[in-house]
């Protein structure tokens, strides 16, 4: 028997060099504990792995419950073929969050004391109940999609009959605990830059969430087309980049607000590092998307929409990295003498399982009814149309000796 | 300094996949097929739904809601234009009849004017492509959509229409009678330019080397 040996590309090689990193990473995480893989200290407890894997991830995994939103509860209809692989992104990314959540726990072995020895009071058992509660909802809300791919009819009947209380629960968790992610820098105004901490941190968290996990929509939705030669839905990609528009501006509005409120726009014009991120944060989050987006000829395009999208979500990850890591960059500095840049078994373990979660991505659509079903259509070369008889050597008017009989 | 170089990490992965896609796309008129025809990787093609009518003069038909028809132009027509700078159709109301030039295409200071594929009147029209003729180029079939009609001669219509099987065929002779087209207008050099003398058989954006005196004669010979 033949085996088909699968061709290797630039970015599957790259992908499995990542993995490769990561693995090795893992091993010496869990065998010589978190002292000898990370950077980590008493001092920066947090780095790279809250601040990344989970702070950003779940904020771009947010896309599913605002789809599984605007389509189920607000009822627009039309947002429907983009649902799954919104939901897809969110199941993935959460999973891969609560991964990312057991490499930077010290003992992760005890995470289930959480439901035993409970304590309602900390932001941090809300946060983990709601993504622990919330991951199970969106692994039902996608259960559909592996129930559809292997025809279990009666299996298929019972999840869509609870479809709606499982999106509403769905909003109702991701409400909270996108929120409350913010609400974990609460406790350290002391600490954090006057840019980054303000008592509006939960409300700031849940709407650039709603923003981001749109633009997350459109740029797997653009990268899916291209790897897996579909149709783009590039209507509906457009309307999601103006409604992003809308919540961005709504945002950004707010943050002006906030800082004006708390007297920390004089910090624009000190020429700070902390200063130079928060306009990288601005110019990447909402100036250069609404100036690619209005780009005429390019921005309602394809590359147009991807590259706005794009920007918005490198907007976002300056925006979340800044809250975790930036913002106290200069305390660890002041108060201690010291300052956090993670290891190379940090970055490793980070870069896997971003990568995990494109290859995972990669082989649901592969694999599963993730996109809506497209028309089916012949694709004709024109280099293989056939050649008709030579063209007749032609004098006076060349066209004229054509015409159709 | 994490954040910086967590961007600046994922800038340098994009920069280096714009590279790649970058060095795919190394003829330009190919590269422009490949982008409106994500399925058709990077040769250069023209895709036939199996679901849409098509009308000899290159205008297309699809059956909606079972009593409309949505219309618009096809992939070899937008192709062999290679950019429209603007697209006319009848207002809401108005009446159609099959075979009438009813929309007309600009580029630069040319026109084209392809025909209706049905007889009805119009019952809307869609302004974001009119108002972004880029979705035309995207996907004709969609998205490039021009108008909604009320069929009034819906059977004996699509009597004369191309569909499926008979599509596809019509299409390749169609290419074929236009590659002669170009090689006739190419004994004429400057008509044509360059495109048409690298021995390649180029359909993207060929007709904007036609001057109006050709362009006329490609709308008689295809367009009707």
């Amino acid at each position: 028997m033949k085996l088909a040996i699968p061709r290797i590309t630039f970015w599957k090689a790259v992908a499995g060099i990542f993995l490769l990193g990561g693995l090795v990473a893992a091993v010496v995480r869990f065998g010589w504990g978190l002292g000898v893989a990370t950077n980590l200290s008493d001092v920066t407890p947090w780095g790279l792995w809250i601040g990344f894997d989970i702070v950003v991830g779940v904020g771009l995994a947010a896309g599913g419950f605002t789809l599984a939103g605007i389509v189920h509860i607000f009822n627009i209809k039309r947002f429907k073929p983009i649902v799954r692989p919104a939901i897809l992104t969110a199941f993935l990314g959460y999973s891969l969050v609560i991964v990312g959540l057991l490499f930077d726990l010290g003992r992760p072995w005890f995470i289930w004391h959480m439901l035993i020895y409970q304590n309602p009071h900390s932001v941090l058992f809300e946060v983990g109940m709601c993504v622990m509660i919330y991951t199970t909802v969106l692994a039902l809300e996608f259960a559909p999609v592996v129930l559809e791919r292997f025809r279990l009819q009666k299996a298929l009947k019972v999840m869509k009959a609870i479809t709606i209380p499982l999106i509403i629960l769905g909003i109702l968790l991701s409400m909270l605990h996108q929120s409350s992610l913010g609400s974990l820098y609460l406790i350290v105004p002391q600490k954090m830059h006057p840019y980054w901490y303000s008592p509006m941190l939960p409300v700031f968290f849940f709407i650039s969430a709603i923003a981001v996990g749109l633009g997350m929509t459109i740029v797997e939705s653009y990268l899916s087309a291209r790897a897996f030669q579909k149709t783009l839905e590039t209507h509906l990609l457009r309307d999601l980049a103006r409604i992003m528009f809308g919540v961005l501006l709504v945002y950004f509005t707010m943050r002006f607000i906030d800082l004006l409120r708390r007297d920390a726009l004089h910090y624009l014009v000190d020429g700070s590092f902390e200063t130079m991120m928060l306009y990288l944060e601005f110019g990447l989050m909402l100036v250069i998307p609404l100036l690619l987006f209005n780009i005429r000829g390019f921005g309602q395009s394809r590359a147009g929409l991807f590259f706005t999208a794009f920007s918005v979500v490198l907007g976002f990850m300056t925006n979340r990295l800044n809250v975790t890591l930036t913002s106290l960059e200069s305390y660890y500095r002041e108060m201690f003498g010291t300052s956090y840049f993670p290891s190379i078994g940090e970055l490793a373990v980070t870069i896997s399982i971003v990568t995990a979660g494109f290859v995972l991505f990669g082989l649901a659509v592969k694999y599963l009814p993730i996109f809506p079903h497209h028309e089916e259509e012949t694709v004709i070369d024109v280099n293989e149309a056939p050649e008709r008889a030579a063209a007749p050597k032609i004098d006076g008017d060349p066209a004229a000796q054509l015409r159709r009989h | 300094m994490v954040a910086l170089f967590v961007i600046l990490f994922v800038a340098v992965l994009l920069g280096i996949d714009l590279f790649i896609q970058a060095r795919h796309r190394k003829y330009p008129i190919m590269a422009a097929a490949a982008d409106a025809a994500p399925a058709a990787g990077l040769r250069e093609t023209v895709r036939i739904p199996k679901s849409v009518f098509f009308h000899p003069g290159h205008t297309w038909a699809r059956l909606q809601d079972g009593d409309h028809l949505e219309v618009g132009i096809d992939d070899f027509v937008q192709k062999a234009l290679g950019s429209i700078d603007g697209v006319t159709v009848p207002a809401v109301g108005e009446f159609v009849r099959q075979g009438d030039p009813v929309i007309t295409l600009r580029h630069d200071n040319k026109e084209l004017h392809l025909v209706a594929p049905a007889s009805g009147q119009v019952q809307s029209i869609n302004t974001d492509a009119l108002e972004n003729p880029q979705l035309l180029r995207e996907n004709p079939y969609r998205e490039g959509w021009l108008m909604m009609i009320k069929p009034s001669e819906l059977a004996s219509n699509l009597g004369m229409l191309h569909v499926a099987e008979s599509a596809v065929n019509w299409i390749k002779e169609e290419i074929s009678r236009f590659r002669e087209f170009l090689n006739a207008s190419v004994a004429q050099p400057a008509i044509v330019g360059e495109s048409m003398l690298d021995g390649g058989t180029p359909v993207s954006g060929a007709l904007e080397h036609l001057d109006g005196e050709h362009l006329q004669n490609f709308e008689e010979q295809f367009l009707r």
